[in-house]
């Protein structure tokens, strides 16, 4: 009962920390549709871009976040490449629609049928950096926070209806310029997944 | 004294029909499904039911992509095309995507079966993997792969082989993506389209459904069609049965009305009268009025099928007003009405019983239509001769002021003299040689064709579409198909998996594309304790399961909690499962009957028919369903059959003419039609046609019509005009209402109707040869 509390109460934590309450501040007005308008379009600019990559998941059962690493590019065509380095080296490749993973030197083709989950994230991953609200907003309830310090941003999005909302509960952006720094996707358990992007380049 | 009883009781029966006829109409109840036409013989065996079921799961689908150059466009007015597709009651569910990418029901059954529910390569998995190899490929897979961690996959599934069991009940779609909107998308010639599945709330083959389907497609499709570069496939059943319903129509108008304006235009050219052209139409009215009540009385319902051949047949009605008129005609000044029905009364009253004992003779071949199409007809018969005795006399008491013209005299002496040198010519002994020749010639000749598959014209283009949207989506399901039995549900699900290995040896042979079973989504109780028994020894008695929780930092405590639970997990149970299984559009169908259990096993194309049917043929329980084979073998029955009948016919009639005639005269009657069935036979054989059941009803046709000619010259006299004239229309109104069938592009109406041309012509020229010679 306690773990099951403390494990609550990290996660409470983590997303108000993360969300900086966020999720007061729907996307309503024109100024926050401009505002938004000017980070997709740094996000744009600074492509393409490379960044070192850390996943963490937060596991209700689990004491310890499971971590693995590696690195992150996406082309200004937006082919991107996710490969992960520790502990265990699996790359995946992302060019349109065509998905493909490699292990040890094998690679293998990923379709929607096949692995419907892995597929529909780096489709939506892949073009998260596109920030284009009318899509998003098909699909989610869009927040945005207000600008707290210089160049800052918090977006959070609230998937509005099935198939999205039996994964996932909510996706948290964070960034700075045309730059993501973090991501965390909270599904509809406890679990939760945290992603810190660092730029080698930018720092 | 006859004649005035005669008369009695057909204005009486008249009266009759139309009374019941009026109350009747109002109540007509029409059946449109196509498939009543065929006869339910076995109606009650299992595998009847079997097609039954499959069909209404397979029947009812349809696939409709909609694509355009801007997708998001489209995108966006989707939700907008399914709204107003579901607001029809014709569709029963309308789904965004299409079986692989739709999560079935029985899934989230299956979550807390892990460890029981294992796929054969899991299987072989954990049979051959070392355990530290397995630990490690599953804790990649944890810390890699996007979205494969979670509480409930650790704890319930912690290998994450049921990912593996589930995927193998889909159908693998190579074309399948998902959009950046998470939308399904196909991929079909290198083009995207989204995808809708719907299911029709009824029959595809009832002409009702059909139009409030085609109209709700139309008013939900009608704002993206405007986009610019729309584009759209579409497959299923109704596709088809739509297309077949629009070219019958079509066929139909144009036969219909061409024979209208024909028959029409000759009556006014001989008869010049417009009030006898609408009587001539009068016993044929009340004749299918007649012919309705009757059958709407007999089978609680018309068959829209009997209705359509049934009242062409009561067509033929119209040779009775035909005689009346051109008697009358003949007699000029001189007629009296009393006398000329005198007249008429043989040879009608002959012509309707061999043309009732004709049509009555369908009543054997055995499929309901064909039943329903002879009492319609023969009903419509009777009461349109009533009519012309009944109602005719006094109504054309009146003699016409002028006799036959004296332009169609001519024509008609030139055409019996013409007519009579053929039969002249016939009658020379060496034509008699040319008799057996003849017969050697079609039997040399002859081939039959019981292939349904090429009696049908199936839309090419429906069908090249319909290649172009099923191989993305993993290939089309054949036709074919094995049907499993067992005593109880276990017993049934062993039989389906010692069925796998040969199955999969015919796979990999390139005998199959592949094969979709039961016992894919609920394996046998025997499989599961199998599974259960590897998995305990291999993930929890190795320490498989404790070494990968310590690895993810666990608390000992809840890793053996939940090591415990999983080792606890029971086979899921047929009771549990089997409710959950038959709600998934893509399982296979199961029923049982009579005590025994049965399930499908479908097939996917292409199919070596010869070895799969050796399969089954080697397994208990296991029977190979061809169901195309089993129509054509159907069809060659009854074409076997409608050639015994028609033999069968031309005895009655001859018997029943027999009487009056005396034997030699019989054959007289019956040799006209007879051969002139025999030279169309002939003629469509030389046309390189092989004979079908079709040809067989045609040439029951020719009997019944051909007949009434023979017996009509030989009642009124070679040299009355007014019967040669009676002929010749007669002929020629068959003609233009049968023989334009000919025209159809299907190819069984297309061959019935050009037998019927060739006959019925022929049994013309020939009918003199039943009269003594000149």
């Amino acid at each position: 009962m306690i773990r099951c509390l403390s494990a609550l109460w990290l996660l409470a934590l983590a997303c108000t920390s993360l969300a900086q309450g966020v999720l007061e501040h729907p996307v309503q007005s024109d100024a926050q549709r401009e505002r938004l308008k000017v980070i997709a379009a740094k996000l744009k600019e600074s492509l393409p871009v490379q960044a070192q990559m850390e996943q963490r998941k937060h596991l209700s059962v689990l004491h310890e976040p499971m971590v693995s690493t590696g690195e992150f590019s996406l082309s200004a065509a937006g082919n991107m490449r996710w490969h992960i380095a520790e502990p265990f080296a699996v790359t995946y490749r992302v060019e349109g629609e065509r998905i493909e993973r490699e292990i040890e030197g094998e690679r293998e083709l990923i379709t929607a049928s096949s692995e419907p989950s892995v597929y529909g994230f780096f489709q939506v991953f892949s073009r998260l950096f596109e920030l284009d609200l009318a899509s998003l907003e098909r699909h989610f309830t869009v927040y945005l926070a207000p600008e707290a310090e210089s160049g800052r941003w918090d977006i959070a999005l609230q998937p509005t209806g099935a198939p999205l909302n039996r994964l996932v509960a909510l996706v948290l952006v964070a960034g700075q310029a045309g730059h993501i720094d973090k991501v965390t996707v909270t599904e509809p358990g406890d679990d939760y997944t945290e992603l810190l992007f660092s730029y080698p380049e930018r720092d | 004294m006859l004649l005035r009883q005669v008369v009695f009781v057909c204005r009486l029966l008249v009266l009759i029909t139309v009374l019941a006829g009026l109350f009747t109409l109002p109540r007509l109840s029409v059946d449109n499904d196509i498939l009543a036409l065929f006869p339910d013989k076995d109606a009650r065996s299992a595998e009847a039911l079997a097609d039954e079921l499959r069909s209404a799961g397979y029947e009812r689908q349809l696939l409709l992509l909609l694509g355009a150059p801007d997708m998001s466009q489209l995108g966006e007015q989707l939700p907008g095309v399914v709204k107003r597709l579901r607001q029809c009651d014709c569709l029963a569910t309308v789904t965004e995507g299409a079986g692989a990418a739709v999560q079935l029901p029985v899934e989230a059954l299956y979550q807390d079966y892990a460890p029981a529910l294992l796929s054969d390569a899991w299987r072989e998995r954990l049979q051959s993997e070392a355990s530290e190899t397995l630990r490690n490929q599953v804790l990649r897979e944890l810390l890699t792969r996007p979205g494969a961690m979670s509480t409930a996959r650790l704890t319930r599934d912690p290998l994450g082989s049921l990912a593996g069991y589930t995927q193998a009940l889909r159908p693998p779609a190579p074309g399948l993506l998902l959009d950046a909107e998470g939308r399904v998308r196909l991929q079909v010639d290198g083009q995207a389209y989204y995808l809708l599945s719907l299911e029709l709330a009824g029959s595809p083959f009832g002409v009702g459904v059909q139009a409030s389907v085609g109209r709700a497609l139309d008013e939900a499709l009608q704002p993206v069609r405007s986009l610019p570069g729309f584009r759209q496939l579409h497959t299923g059943v109704f596709f088809f049965t739509q297309a077949g319903t629009e070219q019958a129509r079509g066929e139909i108008s144009t036969v219909g009305l061409g024979s209208l304006i024909g028959v029409m235009v000759l009556l006014l050219l001989v008869f010049r009268s417009l009030p006898l052209l609408f009587l001539a139409f009068t016993p044929i009215a009340v004749g299918v009025l007649a012919g309705l009540t009757v059958t709407q009385w007999l089978f609680g319902e018309v068959h829209v099928m009997a209705l359509v051949f049934g009242a062409a047949l009561t067509g033929v009605a119209i040779d009775y007003s035909l005689h009346f008129f051109t008697k009358r005609m003949e007699a000029g000044p001189a007629w009296q009405a009393h006398t000329g029905s005198q007249r008429l009364l043989a040879p009608l009253g002959l012509g309707l019983l061999t043309s009732m004992a004709g049509y009555l003779s369908f009543t054997a071949s055995g499929f309901p239509g064909f039943v329903q199409i002879a009492v319609l007809s023969s009903g419509g018969l009777l009461a349109a001769f009533a009519t012309v005795l009944g109602f005719f006399p006094v109504l054309l008491r009146k003699p016409p002021a002028s006799g036959m013209p004296r332009a169609l005299k001519m024509m008609l002496v030139a055409l019996g003299r013409w007519q009579w040198r053929l039969v002249a010519v016939l009658r020379q002994p060496l034509a008699f040689l040319g008799l057996p020749l003849l017969v050697l010639g079609v039997v040399y000749q002859w081939q039959s064709n019981d292939d349904i598959r090429q009696m049908q014209t199936v839309n090419p283009e429906l069908a090249a579409m319909d290649k172009s949207v099923r191989e993305p989506l993993g290939g089309g399901q054949a036709l074919q198909y094995l049907l499993v039995n067992g005593a109880d549900t276990e017993a049934l699900l062993q039989r389906l998996e010692t069925l796998e290995r040969p199955l999969d040896q015919a796979v990999g042979a390139g005998n199959l594309g592949g094969y979709r079973s039961l016992a894919d989504w609920l394996p046998s109780q025997q499989r599961q304790r199998q599974n259960l028994i590897l998995w305990r020894e291999r993930v929890l008695d190795s320490g498989l399961l404790e070494s990968l929780y310590r690895q993810l930092g666990m608390e000992e405590s809840r890793a053996a909690e939940f090591a415990q639970r999983l080792g606890q997990v029971e086979p899921l149970s047929p009771e549990v499962a089997l409710a959950d299984i038959a709600g998934s559009a893509l399982a296979p169908v199961f029923f049982s009957h009579e005590g025994r259990h049965y399930a499908l096993v479908s097939l996917v194309a292409p199919v070596n028919e010869r070895a799969i049917a050796a399969i089954a043929r080697k397994a208990d329980d296991v029977q190979w369903v061809d169901p195309v084979a089993r129509t054509n073998h159907l069809l060659e029955h009854y074409r076997v059959r409608a050639a015994w009948l028609l033999a069968l016919s031309y005895l009655m009639i001859a018997l029943l003419v027999s009487v009056r005639y005396g034997a030699r005269g019989a054959c007289q009657i019956i040799a006209p039609p007879a051969l002139a069935s025999t030279l169309a036979l002939a003629g469509v054989l030389v046309l390189g046609q092989g004979v079908s059941v079709f040809h067989m009803m045609a040439l029951l046709l020719v009997l019944g019509i051909g007949v009434d000619y023979t017996l009509f010259l030989r009642e009124g006299g070679r040299s009355s005009r007014a019967t040669l004239l009676a002929i010749v229309l007669s002929t020629i109104t068959t003609v233009l209402s049968f023989g334009l069938l000919a025209l159809s592009a299907t190819t069984a109406i297309h061959n019935f109707g050009l037998t019927v041309f060739l006959g019925i012509v022929l049994a013309f020229l020939l009918a003199p040869l039943a009269t003594a010679r000149q």
